[in-house]
Order: structure tokens, then sequence, then C-alpha cells
């Protein structure tokens, strides 16, 4: 849902030259002036905030103070609004978090006081400089890296006088900075990214309403590192912007390019296709223990561990694009998977292994993905079709419709001796529910030759399993199968695939759904094809005006 | 670097210093003369009703609603029938916006918040904030949002379905997440009962800290348009919460701390259903604690995800009561006799719950009456039948809602009448006068209650 008006937005591909490329204006430019010249329609979002979800925050109290206890794993989930962790709809906050946060936020602040203080006081030397000067050395320093911009006067401010109440309260400087960095630490400038453009515009006018805002460069410099990285500006970025080195097109270019060879992109391009596969589920996936004894917290942990592997040997040593993600059979498996892939392990720890090209090719054969899209007790064809058919083609089926003929319970006596697929049957021997099932059902059942939690099988309830299916209503790659692994190279090659990755793509980037009708997601997909990298996705968005633009609410009363 | 020291203890122990500001002190210790205030409880439950079970003969019963009637012991009436009405004929429609939904989203998402669905990518989010929230705000109070949500069959809803995890929302798509842990409630309303005791000089930092976060979400607010200013009133409001509990120690009677189930099982309240019956009563009894005790105006309690599919081994069914059960009750005289029967034991279930919490409530004297006089209880149901159907959706409210609900005992049958009228007719009821509530916005409230 974007909310955002609709108005007119140029896309400024990387791949092909447009008028009006970002960075053309020169420093200095009304900031509150259209950035767009021409055009596609689409919609920019609002001048809004953007909560840092729980992953970001752990990785920002990692990069900011260097803590890695993760505290945000004791917060409430976040809620993935627009189907990642980062929406800002889904964002907001409730009586909990304001209670985690300011845990949090103390427990932070007094383990940074006893062990990092250099590094909150910007190298001031208390004892040679005074406590005054190492103040304001706090604020000049790491206060604006923690709010990802310079302070205001008031903000400054209001961190003095903080300081004074904790020196004065227990009787020390350490006690004040403390202070300090909890204010630092619970306020919304840390804790949202702002993306609001500056508060007035260089004509000294308050962006009226409807109108789109440049964002500053700050905040465009925090949009790419959370896009890039999940955290803040690393020290390079942060130094340019500060330099006035971080305002063109080419600029974004230099630095989306550096970010991507970090360590920090490594674990947010894992975090990005976990999510859009749901494997992120994992970490707290449970079984029926009846069904699948041998599932474990350990069996989860590894095949999320094996995702992990897969997606950076896509990325960062294969071609890195969307065809070799869906049709690799190059994993890595540990003594347990290697058992439920029924290859042989080499050694402790995952270990690279090549899976049988017939029966596993590319992510959606992956023990993780299958487990993850299975019921606790079967293997949940309809689960498995819908999610490939919604998320991976952005093909939805249609709603069931009002007053659904009942399925034959599973522990019905006629059926119990059925495999699921015949338990199933009556979706499309129905006329009444073939019309969506016959789509969905044909997807899903491609992918019967694996159980709940993705091992292979021949046979379920004594009867052989039978994995054929069709995907229907897929323009050109509408076929039959006789089993999964056919699937997964016409889905790779297809355009469904590069248009719904892209559409996945801004939703990630933009923390929001793309706007109704394509608009500049078009003109982005014309130059995506299913051998692009997955990566060269969202540095085009981050060179399109979008990326940097937003639109001005109506004033609060 | 050390370990850090963060736990929900910590988190409860840092709650207790936070002192109370003057005006929830007021507000707790309101002057006696002053009217009683008004109160809402929401209670959601999912897969539909019996028809042919649910709707009452002449004198109100029926197999399903003697269960909210009757005492479970002594089978006599207990007092409710009086004050409450039971609203027929309202249906949800197929939303015009919603290509992604099922009548379970249709019901639980649309309920409470009238509007079409947020189409979200493929994912159906209520599309404005529920009428809990809107009183929320409009009383500037934090309501007390719960959930039992562990299942064996369903742990977790499946990808592209969290929205079921919730029917109360901040906003369009923000849900309000509920609280599923009877204990950490329980501590969180009553924070004295752990830990130790906060210095004053403790109290004088935090307060600083709080005042100059305050200063910050005031600054920031005032370069936002009205959509994302709302974002920082709710944190601002969750703040005030946080600072109220400080005075839960007033409250007498102090209930006994609920089970540490998470103790008992790490999956205690994620996929195991042995603990399902007693996490409703212990919600049940922390929603009424927590409007005595006046630590909030607004409760909801939610039986269960959206389409959820509890087994009710309690009730001798032991079976997947959604796909095996509720989708077998096709027609409104019900199906086979057998399943028939287990869709009128799991709705005789939510029905001794709903009587649980009205009976607790209106066993607490207030005025010239109980508590439950100036309380509104809604049950409500995602759906009319468990096959998806969507007429007569069952709509039982129980209370007087300060007298704007004068009479009781009654069927309200008023013909085919639109689900928005819920949300109208609570908003009229509890004092914020309204011609409509969503997508409906004359469609006005159910007609000859109010």
């Amino acid at each position: 849902m974007g909310r955002g008006r609709t108005t007119v937005v140029a896309a400024f591909l990387l791949l092909a030259a447009c008028t009006g490329v970002i960075g053309d204006a020169a420093p200095g430019v009304d900031a509150a002036a259209p950035v767009a010249s021409a055009a596609t329609a689409s919609s920019v979002p609002i001048r809004r905030l953007r909560r840092l979800s729980n992953r970001e925050y752990n990785n920002v109290v990692r990069d900011l103070l260097g803590d890695t206890t993760q505290p945000a794993n004791l917060f409430i989930p976040d809620s993935y609004s627009n189907g990642y962790d980062n929406g800002s709809a889904g964002l907001a906050v409730q009586s909990d978090q304001v209670a985690s946060y300011q845990a949090a936020g103390e427990a932070l602040a007094a383990a940074a006081v006893s062990n990092n203080m250099n590094l909150l006081l910007g190298g001031c030397d208390v004892t040679r400089q005074g406590q005054a000067a190492c103040l304001e050395s706090m604020l000049a320093t790491f206060a604006p890296r923690a709010y990802r911009r310079p302070l205001t006067t008031t903000e400054a401010a209001r961190l003095r006088d903080a300081f004074q109440v904790g020196a004065q309260t227990t009787g020390g400087f350490d006690a004040g900075v403390q202070t300090v960095l909890e204010v630092i630490l619970q306020s919304p400038q840390f804790l949202y990214r702002e993306e609001l453009g500056p508060p007035v515009t260089v004509s000294g006018s308050v962006p009226a309403a409807g109108t789109d805002v440049r964002m500053t460069d700050y905040e465009v410099a925090s949009e790419l590192s959370f896009l890039l990285t999940g955290s803040i500006p690393d020290a390079p970025l942060w130094s340019a912007v500060q330099r006035g080195q971080f305002h063109q097109l080419a600029d974004y270019r230099r630095e989306a390019t550096r970010l991507l060879a970090t360590p920090g992109a490594r674990d947010a391009m894992r975090a990005f296709l976990h999510e859009w596969m749901a494997t992120d589920r994992l970490v707290s996936l449970t079984k029926d223990a009846t069904f699948y004894p041998s599932f474990s917290p350990a069996m989860a942990a590894s095949m999320h561990a094996e995702l992990d592997a897969f997606f950076d040997d896509i990325l960062w040593s294969g071609s890195g694009s969307l065809q070799e993600l869906f049709t690799s059979n190059r994993s890595f498996a540990d003594p347990t998977l290697a058992t439920l892939y029924g290859v042989k392990a080499v050694g402790s720890g995952l270990q690279p292994v090549t899976l049988d090209p017939v029966l596993r090719r590319g992510i959606l054969s992956r023990a993780g993905y299958l487990a993850v899209h299975s019921d606790v007790d079967s293997s949940g064809p309809i689960a498995r079709g819908v999610f490939a058919l919604q998320s991976i083609l952005c093909t939805p089926p249609p709603p069931p419709p009002a007053n659904v003929p009942p399925a034959t319970p599973a522990n019905d006596p006629t059926v119990q001796k059925l495999t699921t697929r015949q338990r199933f049957g009556e979706h499309v021997a129905s006329s009444f529910c073939a019309t969506c099932h016959t789509a969905i059902d044909g997807v899903g059942f491609g992918f019967e030759e694996f159980d709940g939690i993705g091992a292979y099988r021949t046979s379920e309830n004594g009867l052989p399993v039978d994995s054929s299916g069709t995907i229907l209503g897929t323009g050109e790659i509408s076929t039959a199968l006789t089993r999964a692994s056919e699937l997964a190279p016409k889905v790779a090659a297809s355009r469904h695939l590069a248009g719904c990755y892209l559409r996945q793509a801004y939703r990630y980037a933009m923390g929001d759904i793309e706007p109704a009708g394509g608009g500049v997601l078009d003109a982005l997909e014309a130059s995506f094809s299913p051998d692009t990298r997955i990566t060269d996705a969202l540095l085009s968005m981050v060179s399109t005006s979008m990326f940097v633009t937003r639109v001005s609410e109506t004033p609060s009363p | 670097m050390p370990a850090m020291s963060f736990s929900r203890r910590r988190v409860l122990q840092m709650l207790a210093a936070i002192p109370a500001t003057a005006a929830f002190a007021r507000q707790l210790h309101a002057d006696p003369a002053a009217p009683a205030p008004l109160r809402l409880v929401l209670l959601m439950q999912n897969n539909g009703t019996q028809q042919a079970n649910f709707w009452p003969d002449a004198s109100l019963s029926s197999p399903i609603l003697d269960s909210l009637f009757k005492d479970p012991t002594t089978k006599l009436d207990n007092g409710l029938k009086a004050k409450t009405n039971i609203v027929k004929g309202v249906y949800v429609p197929p939303d015009a916006n919603g290509t992604d939904a099922n009548q379970h989203d249709m019901g639980f998402a649309r309920m409470f918040t009238g509007a079409k669905l947020a189409s979200q990518g493929g994912q159906p989010w209520g599309g404005a904030t529920s009428v809990d929230q809107i009183l929320a705000q409009a009383w500037s109070v934090d309501s007390l949002t719960l959930a039992v949500l562990a299942s064996q069959t369903e742990p977790a809803p499946k990808p592209g379905f969290d929205h079921r995890e919730s029917f109360c929302y901040l906003g369009p798509a923000t849900l309000k997440h509920p609280r599923t842990d009877p204990l950490s409630v329980y501590e969180y309303l009553f924070p004295s009962a752990s830990g130790p005791a906060v210095t004053p000089d403790q109290v004088k930092l935090r307060q600083s800290v709080l005042d100059a976060v305050a200063g910050n979400l005031t600054e920031v607010s005032a370069r936002l348009g009205p959509s994302e200013k709302t974002k920082l009133d709710y944190r601002l409001t969750a703040i005030r919460d946080v600072e109220r509990r400080l005075t839960a120690s007033a409250c007498s009677p102090q209930p006994a701390a609920p089970p540490n189930y998470l103790a008992m099982n790490p999956n205690a309240e994620v996929n195991v259903d042995t603990y399902i019956t007693q996490l409703v009563d212990n919600m049940i009894d922390l929603a009424v604690t927590s409007l005595r005790c006046g630590f909030t105006r607004i409760a909801t309690l939610q039986f269960g995800y959206g389409g959820g599919k509890w087994r009710f081994a309690w009730e001798g069914i032991n079976m997947n009561c959604h796909d095996d059960v509720a989708h077998h009750d096709t027609s409104d005289a019900g199906s086979s006799a057998v399943n028939t029967n287990r869709v009128v034991l799991m709705n005789q279930y939510y029905a001794s719950c709903v009587a649980k919490l009205a009976t607790a409530l209106d066993a607490v004297p207030e005025g010239g009456g109980t508590m439950l006089d100036n309380t509104l209880v809604v049950w409500a149901n995602e759906q009319g039948r468990g096959d998806h159907n969507q007429e007569n959706v069952p709509i039982v409210l129980i209370g007087r809602a300060g007298g704007a609900i004068a009479k009781g005992g009654r069927v309200i049958d008023a013909g085919r009448q639109p689900f928005n009228r819920l949300g109208c007719t609570i908003l009229n009821a509890l004092g914020q006068k309204t011609a409509g509530f969503g997508d409906l916005p004359d469609c006005g409230s159910f007609q000859g209650l109010l």
C-alpha cells in the first residue's frame, strides 16, 4: 500500500541514462523543489519515520557501541507489513517496546561507560582536556553518529541538561555521560530513521503539503547503508557525507559499490533473501514429533545455516543471478543435512556438497525452504503452491469463496491410508474448487516428493507418491511437470520471476508496497532479466529519484 | 566485553522506578463522587458458531448460550441474561478491495476496524485503526491487548498470514501485538511484585531521561504530517502507561501470580495445547484485574489465531477443529450429528469463557451497581458459520455501558445488517458519537439497542 500521493517520478537507471539524473543539481539547490523531470507515473512515499527493526537495532548497537549482545532479541517481534522486517507502516511503538527500549538503553549505556568511554567521548582525554570539553566532544562526535545527522541546538541543549542531572545526582562525570547515552538510545532520533528532508527549504519556507522534498544527504546516506548493510553509515560513508562528497548520483554509486563489498552487505542480503523466501522462520519452526521425530531446533539451525551459505555462494562466489539462485544444485551440508539429503558427509560443520540435479535444483528444493512451507504434520501442497504463485511469481490465486466444501479430515479412517495428494484430490475433482485449486495444487503437488521437513520420499502411507503437477496462468512457463525440479529452470528463466523479484526488492528497499500500475518498476524491469545480478536491482533502486524523494503530508494541527 | 545484564526482570525493575505523574495519580485516585469510567472489553473467537444451536428461544436459552447464562456448577442462571443483548443478522460482505483474503481475514481484520482491508503485497491487514484503539486515543489510555495463541496444529501463522496474530490495529496495516505470556503481563501490571526497591536517585535520573526523550519526541513530531505524528502519539501514550504501572501496588487485593509456563515448557505458548484452557483463564483474570484496578479501561482477548486450529482435546474432540470440524459445518442446521456436536462443544467453551469474564466484572460493586454496568463486553466471531459463511455472525453485547444500553435480555433482530454497525454501536455507547464506522460512514448503530 503506497501511502504517498501519485506523482511523477523519473526512473534514473544505472543501465539506461535519462535526463534529470540525481545530482545534476548543484549542492544548495532548493531542497523542496521537485527532483523529477520526466516520467513515469509512480508513487513517492510520504515524509516519514521508519523505526529500526529488531535486526537493525542489533546491528546499530554493534556498529555504534561495539555491543554484540543483541538486546533486540528480547523485544516483541516485528510485523512484516511490507513482507519484510523494515516496513514503515508496521513499525509503531507500543508500551511493551517502550519498556524494552528503556531497559536495553540503560544496560547498553552502563556497559559502554564501563568499557568504551573513549569511543563515547570521541577520543577526548578528560584528565587533560577537562570534563566540559569532553562532554562537548561527545555531542560533536558520538551523538551525531547515533542520530545519523548533526544535532539541532535544542537537541544538544537537552543532552547537556541530562548530563547535569546525571552528574549531580550520582556525583560524577561518568554518570552524566551514562545519562546522556540513555537519552540518546531512547530518543526517536536514534530509534527512527528520518526521511523528512530539511526543516525548511533554502528559500526559508516550510515544505508545503503535497510538495516533493528531497531528503538530506545525511538521510540518503542512512537509506543507503540500511538498505545495503542493515545498519548505520560506516566510517567512510559518514566521512564522505560530512565532507560534502555524498550528493551526486556518482557518489551514491561509488558508496553503494563499496558497501556491497563489506561484511555488512553479506548479512543484509542474507536477511533480505531469507525474508523473501520466509526462511527466516526457521529459527522458531516446530514440527509435530509424531510425524517428524528427527526434526529438532538443531536441524532447523542447520537448515538456516545451509541457506546462509547457499545465498553467499550464489551472490559472492557465483554469478549472483536469480537464474542461479533458482537452479543451482551446489549447496552445503553438515552431517544432519547430509543424512536428510542422502549425500556423503565429508566432515563436521557445513561442507560444500553437490545435490542430485534430478531432485534438487535451486532454492525451492532446499530442505529449509520446504520445511517452512509445510504443515506441522504433513507436506502442505496448498501452502507451497500459494507461496510460489504469490511470492515467487507474483501471480496470486484468488481467495477461496464462502461456504467451502470440506476436504476429508486427516484422521478420517477412509483417508488415513491415502497420500496427502489423494486426500486433497477433492480440490480439483470438484468444479466448485477446481477453478482456483487447479492452479494452486498444480504447483504444490509438484513438491509432493518432499515431506514436511524437505526429505525426499517415494511413498507415503505405503502408497507411491505422485509429484506430477502443472503450472498455469503464468504465461510462457505454463506447462505440465513430473516433479518440482522441472519447475526450476522454467521459473528461473521467467519474466514473471524477474518482475516479482523487482517488486520484492522495492518492498525491502522502500519499506512499503509498490504503487499499483507499475510506473518506475516497469522501467526498471525493462533492464532486468533473470541473469542479471540480484544486487543490481537494489543498485537500480538507489539510482531512482524515488529513493531520495518524499512528499509532504498536510501539516498536523 | 562483559555480558550485558538485560532481562525481563530488568525491565520490570526499571518500570518500578519510574514515578507516576500527578495526572496519572489523579486518574488512579479519582474523586469517589465522580461517575465511574466507561470501559470496553472485546473478545474475539474464530471459525464461526453452530447456527441452529446458538440462536436462542424466547427465554434466551440455547445449547450454546446456556453456557453463557448458567453457572457451570449449579446450572442456575448467573444473572448475565438481563444485561445481555444478542444481535442477529450481522454480515461481513466480501471486500471489494480484497482479492487476497478469505473469510477468516474478512472477519478478523475488518470486524473491529470497519474498513476495507489494507492489501499489502497479497497480505490482507486491517485497513484502519480498530475501535479499541480509537477509544484508547480518545481516553488517553493504553489498552491491554491479550491473546492465547498456542496451537499444536498451527504453532505460527503460515508465511503471509501474520495478520491473523491480532485484530487490534494502531492504524492501517499497523498491528498491535498481543501479549501472550500471563506472567509477564502480571509483572507488568504489578512491578513491585518483582525486583528490589529502586533508590530515589535512580528515580530522579530515570525521570530526567524520560523528560528529555519526551522533548525529543515533541521536536520531531512537530515536523510530521498527521499519519506519521500518530506513531509518536502512540509512543507517548505508551510511555504514560509505563508510568502508570508504578502505583499498581495500590490496588487491593493483589491477585496471585499466574504460573511461569515458559519455565515449565519453553514452547508452552507456541505449539503445546496442554495449557490453553489455563492460559485463557489467566488472561481473563488479568483483564478483570486490570480493569478493576484502573490500570486500563480497555482490554481485548483473542482466542487463538484468526482461522485458528485448536484441537479442543479438553472438550473430548482432539482434532484440527478448523479444517476437520468447522469446515464441515456446511449448513445452519448442522451436518453429521457428531460434527455438529463438536461445533457446539467448541462454542460452548467460548461461551463459558465469556461468562467467566462477565460474571467477574459483575461481582465488583461500583456506584449503585457493578463494574459490568459501566462496561461494554463484546463477544464477536470472525464468521457466521465455520465453512466460511459470513451471514448471521453472532454478536453478543453484555453490560450497560454506563447506562447507554438500558435494557437487556433481548435478541436484536432488525434483519440483515452490515458488521460496521458493531463499531458504530461501540463508539456511541461509550460516548464517542458517530454516524457510522469504517467504510460505511452513515451505517448507524444497531437499531433499538441504545
